[in-house]
C-alpha cells in the first residue's frame, strides 16, 4: 500500500457518507441512461427500465463491495469490538471498577516513582546541545568524588584545548537579601542563591530572557563584579515580570549587587533538585565571605565542574588531557600530605584519577543518594503491577467462565477463533486504557506526595511536570499490562470444546473445568509468591527503620533543641563572635527549663566530619595502623548539653575559657592546640586499655609545618556516640574546647540546648532571645534532635512506608483473588458438598476442608516465594540497617500476615460452603 | 486495463460512457454485468490511477467524469507492454504447435 493510497483511504473515513451518496448517484445515472438507450431502441418504458437494472446487476451488493474497498475492514471491526466491549463492561460496573481501579493504582504508582526517576536522572537540561556536556569526577577504587578545588578548575578552564568550555558551580543556599526600590528598601527576604563561574551561561548556551548574562569578565578573581542573574520564576513572583528589574540593586550581607539579567523560563539551574532564584559570579564570595580562602587552596574541594566537549573530540581524549593536569596537582598534594596517610590510604590515593560522564542531565547530590532506593521502589512497583495483572487475569477468567455460553454460540455459528480472541483482547485493552488514563492522575498526585514526603523539612524541588517520557512509560505499561492479563484468558476461553457447554447440565455433579480451575489456582499461587516477596521486603524495611529510630546514639535524643545563627557582616571578626557566643550561652543557661547549653562546630548526624590522626605522646604507630580519630570542636558544658555520660574526669568549664581569643597563627606555623581534650570511651580503651587515661597527653601525628602545634591533656572521658550518621559505626572521637582554638576548625556553631521538658516548647523563646541580643541576627535551622534523627533516617522511612503501602495493596489484591477463586469453586462444588454433608460431614469439616485448600495454596505460594525472597533480599543489603537480608523475624511475620489475609479472604465463601443445606443442594440438581 | 485504456482514449468519461465504450469496441464480446464496472473504478480511484470530478452531461445531468493521472498512464503503458509480451509468447507457442 503506497502512502498516497493510505492517505486517500484515511480521507475517505472522514466523509464516508458523501462517498456513499456519490456512488449511489452515479449508479442511478447509469441505470437511467441505459434505460433511456433501450427506450430509444424502441422498448416500452417499463421494460427498458427493468432490462437496464438486470443488465446492471445487484446495485446494493456493488455498493457494499466498493465500500469495503475503501475502508480498512479491521478498522471497522475494531470500532465494532470497542463499542461491543464497552457496552459489556458497563453492564458489569463492579467488575469493571475493581479491574480499572486496581490497574490504575498499579500503573499509577509505577508512573509516580518513574516520574521522580525521570526528574532526577533522565531529564536533559534545557540548554544548547546537552549531549556535549560532561560531568567531571575523581575516582579511586573505593569512591567517586564530584567536588573540585578552584585551582584545578582554573587549570581545566585554561589548559584543556579538547574542551569548548568549562564551568563550575559552588553551593549557595538561602541568604537574606534587601531589595532597593525608588520608594523604600524591602524587608530582608530569604533568597536561594547559587554561585557559578562566569563561563556558566556561555558554556551552557543559555541566553538571557531579559538583559544580559554575566561572563568571565564579571568573574575575575582580582576584581569580581557584584552582578546577579535572577530566575524567571523569581522575576515573575517577586517582580511581576517588570522589565525595569534590570539595573535594580539588592544587598546580600552588606554587598550591593545589581541585577543584570533574567534567565529563560525553562531554565531552572543545573541541579535537578534545586531551583536557585539568584545566580552570582562565584568570585563574589570574596565580598560575601571576607577571609574566604578556598580560591587558592588546592586541598579544598567545593565545586561541581561541568565541561562542554568540542564536537570533534571524544570524552576519552578529554579524560586523558584532564587527568594529566590532575595528576600533577594530585602528586604535589600527596607529596605534602601523604605522610599522614596509612599505606592503605596512600595506595588508594595513588589510584585517584579523573573520570568524565554525561552531564546532559546535570548533577545532583541526591541522585546517588536516592537512586538505589528509587530502583528498589520501581522494582517493588513493578511486582505490584504484575500481581495486579495476575489478579485481573483471574477475574477475567472467572468472567470468561460466565460467558462460556455466549462464546460457544459464537464459535458454533462460525466466528473465527482469532476474531473472538480479538474481541476479548479489545476488552482487556479497553480496561487497561481506562486504567491508564486514570493512572496519570494517580501518578501526578502520587509523585507530588512522594516528593513532599521524601523531602522532610528540606524540600526537594523537582520538576515533576509530566513529559513525553512519562507518557511513553504509561503507554508502554498500558500496552504490556493489557496483553499480560488479557492473553491467557482470551486464549483459554476460545479453546474450549463447546459441546458440553451448550448441553444443559445432565450429570448430578457438574464436571469441574479441570484445566480452568488449575489455571486459576496456579495464578493464585503466583500471586501469593510475589506478595510474600513484597511483604518480606516491607518487613525488612520496617525493621530497619525501627532499628534506626531506637538505635543507641549515645546522646540525648529527646530533650535537645538545635539551632544555628544567621550572622550579618558585623560579626566577621573572630573576637566579636567570641563575645556573642559567650553572651548567647549565658542567656540560654538562664532560661527556665534548661539543663545546659553549649554548641558544636560539627553537630551529630550532619554527614560532615573532621578526621585527624591523633596519638598519645610517645606512641609508636604500627605500619598499617589506622589512627584516624573523629574530632568535634565544642563549647563549655558540652557533655551535659548533649546528654553524654561523663565516664571519668570533667566537662569543659570556666577554666577552659580564656577571656581573649588566641592570636591568629603566623604563616608557616600551625595553630596552637588547646591544652585540654575530652575523649570517647573507645578512644581511651584503644590507647590506654584498662589504664587511667586522665592526665595523659595526645597530639596530632602530622609531621608538617601547617599542622596544629602542641599537645593536649585528657581531662574527661565520655561514652561513644554516633557521629556522621546513624548508620555508621561509632568512631573513636575527641572533643576540643572552641574557646581555646585560634584556628577556627570550621566556624559555624550549632547550639545545643538540653531541656527538662519537650525541646519544642522553647524554640520560640530561643528565637526571641537571639533577636533580643542583636536585632541584626537571627536563629535559623531550629530543629530538635529527634528531627535530626528523623532526617537522617528519612530515606528508610520513605522506603518503609512506601513498601508497606505497596505490599498492603498487593495483599488486598491477593485477598480479592483468593476470595474470587474460593467463592467460584464453592459454588461449583455445591452439589459435592451437599453429598458430603448428606453422608455425615459436619459443617466444621467442610469449613476446614475449604480453608485447608486455601492454606495449601498459600503453602505452595510460600514454597515458591520464600526462596525467591531469600535470593533477592541480598540485593537489599545496602538499604538495611541492623537486620540481615534473611532476617527470620521478617520472613516469619510476612508468612503469617500472608496466611492470615488469605484465610480471612477465604472465610466468607468457606462459611457459605459450611452452611450448605444438603437437601437444597441436592434438590437443586 | 480495459477501463484505463478507455479512460485514456478520451480526456474524460463518466461511468456509463466507459461501459458503453467497452461494450462497443469489444463488439459485445465482453459484456459483463455493467455494475461491476463501479467497484473497479473505485479500486482505481484508491490506487490513484484515475481521478473523478463532477461535471455536467450533454443533457445537463450531474455525472462523475474520470480522468487518467500520471501514475495511471504509466500503469497503463506497463500493463499494455506486459500484455503484449504475454500474448506474443502465447501466439508463438500456438504457431509452433
Amino acid at each position: 500500500m503506497t502512502v498516497g493510497e493510505l492517505w486517500r483511504r484515511l480521507l475517505s473515513l472522514a466523509h464516508r457518507s458523501r462517498l456513499d451518496r456519490e456512488l449511489e448517484e452515479e449508479l442511478r445515472l447509469h441505470i437511467e441512461l441505459r434505460a433511456k438507450k433501450y427506450q430509444e431502441a424502441g422498448f416500452p418504458e417499463e421494460e427498458a427500465c427493468f432490462a437496464a437494472k438486470r443488465q446492471f446487476g445487484n446495485s446494493l451488493m456493488l455498493r457494499e463491495r466498493s465500500r469495503e474497498l475503501w475502508a480498512f475492514r479491521w478498522l471497522d471491526e475494531m470500532a465494532r469490538d470497542i463499542r461491543f466491549g464497552a457496552r459489556l463492561l458497563l453492564r458489569s460496573p463492579l467488575f469493571t471498577a475493581v479491574v480499572v481501579l486496581s490497574l490504575a493504582l498499579g500503573i499509577g504508582s509505577n508512573a509516580a516513582i518513574f516520574s521522580i526517576v525521570d526528574a532526577l536522572m533522565l531529564r536533559q537540561l534545557p540548554v544548547t546541545a546537552p549531549d556535549q556536556l560532561v560531568l567531571l569526577s575523581q575516582r579511586t577504587a573505593q569512591e567517586a568524588d564530584y567536588s573540585w578545588s578552584y585551582p584545578l578548575y582554573e587549570q581545566f578552564r585554561d589548559h584543556v584545548d579538547a574542551l569548548a568550555g568549562v564551568l563550575c558551580i559552588a553551593g549557595g543556599g538561602k541568604m537574606r537579601a534587601t531589595f532597593h526600590s525608588a520608594v523604600s528598601d524591602s524587608q530582608p527576604e530569604l533568597v536561594e542563591r547559587q554561585d557559578v563561574s562566569g563561563s556558566y551561561w556561555s558554556v551552557l548556551g543559555v541566553r538571557a530572557a531579559v538583559g544580559r548574562m554575566f561572563t568571565q569578565e564579571d568573574d575575575q578573581l582580582d576584581n569580581p563584579h557584584d552582578v546577579a542573574v535572577i530566575s524567571y520564576a523569581f522575576w515573575k513572583n517577586r517582580f511581576d515580570l517588570d522589565p525595569q528589574v534590570i539595573g535594580r540593586t539588592f544587598i546580600l550581607y552588606n554587598t550591593p549587587f545589581t541585577i543584570i539579567g533574567v534567565a529563560p523560563l525553562q531554565f531552572r539551574g543545573t541541579r535537578p533538585d534545586e531551583q536557585p532564584q539568584i545566580w552570582v559570579p562565584v568570585t563574589t564570595r570574596k565580598h560575601l565571605q571576607p577571609g574566604f580562602r578556598a580560591f587558592t587552596e588546592h586541598g579544598s574541594s567545593w565545586l561541581t565542574v561541568i565541561a562542554r566537549l568540542r564536537p570533534t573530540t571524544t570524552s576519552a581524549q578529554v579524560r586523558a588531557q584532564l587527568d594529566m593536569l590532575f595528576q600533577v596537582d594530585h602528586r604535589e598534594q600527596l607529596r605534602r600530605f601523604g605522610s599522614q596517610l596509612t599505606p592503605q590510604q596512600l595506595a588508594e590515593e595513588q589510584t585517584r584519577h579523573v573520570e568524565v560522564e554525561s552531564g546532559a542531565n546535570g548533577f545532583s547530590w541526591n541522585r546517588d543518594r536516592y537512586s538505589r532506593s528509587l530502583y528498589v521502589l520501581l522494582t517493588i512497583g513493578g511486582l505490584v503491577l504484575l500481581i495486579a495483572c495476575v489478579n485481573v487475569a483471574t477475574l477475567l477468567l472467572a468472567r470468561a467462565a460466565a460467558r462460556r455460553k455466549e462464546i460457544a454460540v459464537r464459535i458454533s455459528i462460525g466466528a473465527g477463533r482469532w476474531r473472538l480472541c480479538r474481541q476479548l483482547l479489545t476488552e482487556s485493552v479497553l480496561l487497561s486504557v481506562a486504567a491508564g488514563s486514570l493512572s496519570v492522575v494517580v501518578a501526578i498526585w502520587g509523585s507530588r506526595m512522594l516528593v513532599g514526603f521524601a523531602s522532610g523539612d528540606e524540600p526537594l524541588k523537582l520538576n515533576l511536570a509530566p513529559d513525553w517520557r512519562m507518557f511513553a512509560f504509561v503507554t508502554g505499561l498500558v500496552i504490556v499490562t493489557g496483553i499480560l492479563f488479557g492473553v491467557a484468558p482470551a486464549l483459554r476461553s476460545t479453546r474450549m470444546d463447546m459441546s458440553p457447554v451448550l448441553k444443559p447440565a445432565t450429570s448430578g455433579i457438574l464436571v469441574a473445568d479441570k484445566l480452568g480451575l488449575r489455571l486459576d489456582k496456579s495464578l493464585i499461587v503466583a500471586q501469593v509468591a510475589l506478595t510474600l516477596l513484597l511483604v518480606t521486603t516491607a518487613a525488612l524495611f520496617i525493621r530497619t527503620l525501627d532499628k534506626l529510630r531506637t538505635v543507641d546514639t549515645g546522646f540525648d535524643r529527646d530533650h535537645v533543641l538545635l539551632f544555628s545563627l544567621d550572622l550579618g557582616p558585623s560579626y566577621d571578626k573572630l573576637a566579636v563572635r567570641w563575645g556573642l557566643y559567650h553572651r548567647i550561652l549565658a542567656e540560654l543557661q538562664r532560661l527556665p527549663g534548661t539543663v545546659a547549653a553549649s554548641f558544636s562546630m560539627i553537630p551529630y548526624l550532619s554527614h560532615s566530619s573532621w578526621t585527624d590522626n591523633l596519638v598519645p605522646d610517645g606512641y609508636v604507630r604500627g605500619k598499617d595502623e589506622d589512627v584516624e580519630c573523629y574530632g568535634v570542636t565544642v563549647g563549655p558544658d558540652f557533655a551535659r548539653a548533649a546528654g553524654l555520660k561523663l565516664l571519668a574526669g570533667r566537662d569543659f568549664g570556666v577554666e577552659d575559657q580564656p577571656q581573649h581569643p588566641p592570636a591568629e597563627p603566623k604563616p608557616g606555623v600551625g595553630p596552637q592546640l588547646p591544652s585540654v581534650v575530652i575523649v570517647s570511651e573507645s578512644l581511651a580503651r584503644y590507647y590506654f586499655g584498662k589504664q587511667d587515661p586522665l592526665g595523659r597527653y595526645l597530639h596530632f601525628d602530622a609531621p608538617n609545618a601547617e599542622a596544629p602545634q602542641g599537645r593536649m591533656r585528657i581531662v574527661g572521658v565520655v561514652n561513644d556516640t554516633s557521629y556522621r550518621s546513624l548508620r555508621d559505626p561509632m568512631p573513636r572521637a575527641f572533643y576540643i574546647p572552641f574557646f581555646q582554638t585560634a584556628d577556627e576548625f570550621g566556624d559555624d556553631p550549632t547550639f545545643f540546648v538540653r531541656t527538662y521538658g519537650s525541646p519544642d516548647a522553647i524554640s520560640a523563646t530561643v528565637q526571641r532571645l537571639v533577636s533580643r541580643i542583636d536585632a541584626r541576627i537571627q536563629a535559623t535551622e531550629i530543629h530538635t534532635m529527634r528531627q535530626m534523627i528523623d532526617r537522617d533516617s528519612l530515606q528508610e522511612r520513605v522506603l518503609a512506608t512506601l513498601s508497606a503501602f505497596l505490599s498492603g495493596f498487593a495483599l488486598l489484591l491477593v485477598s480479592l483473588g483468593v476470595y474470587g477463586v474460593t467463592a467460584f469453586s464453592v459454588t461449583r462444588r455445591t452439589g459435592e458438598i451437599g453429598i458430603r454433608m448428606a453422608l455425615g460431614a459436619q459443617s466444621g469439616n467442610v469449613l476446614r476442608m475449604v480453608l485447608g485448600e486455601v492454606a495449601v495454596l498459600v503453602a505452595m505460594g510460600g514454597a515458591a516465594g520464600v526462596p525467591l525472597a531469600l535470593a533477592l533480599a541480598g540485593l537489599l543489603r545496602s538499604q538495611l540497617f541492623g537486620v540481615g537480608p534473611r532476617d527470620p523475624a521478617a520472613l516469619a511475620s510476612a508468612i503469617s500476615v500472608m496466611l492470615a489475609v488469605a484465610l480471612a479472604a477465604a472465610w466468607i465463601p468457606a462459611r457459605r460452603a459450611a452452611r450448605v443445606d444438603p437437601m437444597v443442594a441436592l434438590r437443586y440438581e | 486495463m480495459l477501463i484505463l485504456k478507455s479512460v485514456a482514449r478520451r480526456a474524460e468519461m463518466h461511468g456509463f460512457e466507459i461501459a458503453d465504450y467497452i461494450q462497443q469496441i469489444s463488439e459485445d464480446v465482453l459484456t459483463v454485468e455493467e455494475g461491476s464496472l463501479y467497484p473497479a473504478l473505485q479500486r482505481l480511484l484508491i490506487k490513484g490511477w484515475i481521478i473523478g470530478e463532477w461535471g455536467k452531461t450533454a443533457d445537463n445531468r450531474r455525472a462523475r467524469y474520470y480522468r487518467l493521472t500520471g501514475t495511471g498512464r504509466k500503469q497503463l503503458e506497463d500493463q499494455i507492454e506486459r500484455y503484449q509480451r504475454v500474448s506474443q509468447a502465447i501466439a508463438r507457442v500456438i504457431e509452433m504447435a
